[in-house]
């Protein structure tokens, strides 16, 4: 494979607008994800730090769920879309 | 000759003593011994050269003033707790970490809650942006061409993400927080998701006690920047746009028993 074709199949690629937006999303999530996971970590220990009786469960769960829609986002992304 | 009792008998050649303070005088027959009524009598009936507690008549004092003995001020009344709370006062349902068992929770301060305002009105305007915009996406964007998939995904991860935002933000919020008991102030920092910074120290190391309140928007929704300093090489405790200043630094300043209103 010359230059000329290595170019060729990288302009087809990127002029694929799907591919592109479906990398760039995957990306992303991936990131997003982490995020998530790192923010429900976090929540975690403040809520053992500072513990509010009736609300701290209500926090990690949302936490936890949010952690959890950013994963199976992600999942959603590469399967499906 | 027998001495009647009461009497005083000189011998035969014993000195009669120098004129002296006359000796104080028994008390009449009635009230020698005293009746000792109680363990509190008891105390005190101790001599004088001991040094005495003198003992409080707790049932004489009003509920009130018990309070004002026992240290947290009597003004103040036990606060209801709910997630969105920035000022509560003898706050329930809450504890924190190495909180001692005979430790109580006086004052609870966050931000308050007008400081939250920049980022609720960001995310109501990014909430409401995509659909007034999407169903002209064709006509302003004509070369993008995206399968329904992606672009649901796209709509998809822009909600989540925007949830995450909100949810950060009132995390953030939520959590830098601060707390005065009746053994010592604990503030705890948090900015950004991977930074925290939790510091406390003892009532007695608190010197002064001071607030500073400026611009309308303070003025108007009374909140200000609560300065806590602490003796020595101590670092000092800022509280953050805590509202209500004045308050805040009168409950601190009794705490310390350095009245500063």
């Amino acid at each position: 494979m010359n230059m000329f074709d290595l170019a060729q199949n990288i302009i087809t690629i990127i002029s694929n607008q799907n591919f592109v937006a479906k990398t760039v999303l995957i990306v992303t999530s991936v990131l997003y994800a982490l995020y998530a996971l790192v923010l429900a970590r976090q929540i975690y220990i403040l809520n053992n730090l500072v513990r509010q009786v009736n609300f701290s469960p209500l926090f990690k769960f949302v936490a936890l769920i949010h952690a959890i829609i950013a994963i199976g986002l992600l999942v959603f992304i590469i399967r499906v879309a | 000759m027998n001495a009647l009792e009461g009497e005083f008998v000189i011998k035969k050649g014993q000195k009669i003593p120098s004129a002296s303070p006359a000796p104080p005088l028994p008390p009449p027959p009635s009230q020698f011994p005293p009746q000792i009524s109680s363990e509190d009598d008891q105390e005190t009936l101790l001599p004088p050269t001991t040094p005495q507690k003198v003992p409080v008549q707790y049932s004489q004092v009003t509920k009130n003033q018990e309070e004002n003995l026992t240290g947290p001020p009597h003004y103040l009344k036990r606060g209801r707790l709910t997630p969105f709370s920035s000022l509560c006062e003898y706050p329930e349902g809450i504890r924190f970490a190495y909180q001692e068992s005979d430790e109580q929770i006086i004052l609870l301060l966050r931000r308050h809650f007008i400081t939250n305002l920049p980022w609720i009105a960001s995310a109501f305007l990014l909430a409401i942006i995509p659909p007034f915009t999407l169903p002209f996406l064709p006509s302003i964007l004509p070369f993008i061409n995206l399968s329904i998939f992606t672009e649901f995904s796209v709509v998809l991860f822009y909600y989540l993400a925007l949830f995450g935002f909100v949810f950060t933000n009132f995390s953030l919020w939520y959590f830098q927080i601060s707390l005065v008991t009746n053994k010592r102030v604990v503030d705890v920092d948090v900015a950004g998701v991977l930074f925290r910074h939790v510091s406390e120290t003892k009532l007695e190391a608190i010197q002064d006690v001071s607030y500073s309140q400026y611009g309308l928007i303070r003025s108007i929704f009374n909140y200000g920047e609560v300065l806590v300093q602490t003796a020595g090489e101590l670092p000092n405790f800022e509280f953050e746009n805590a509202p209500n200043p004045t308050k805040v630094i009168r409950i601190v300043g009794d705490l310390i028993h350095k009245p500063i209103l």
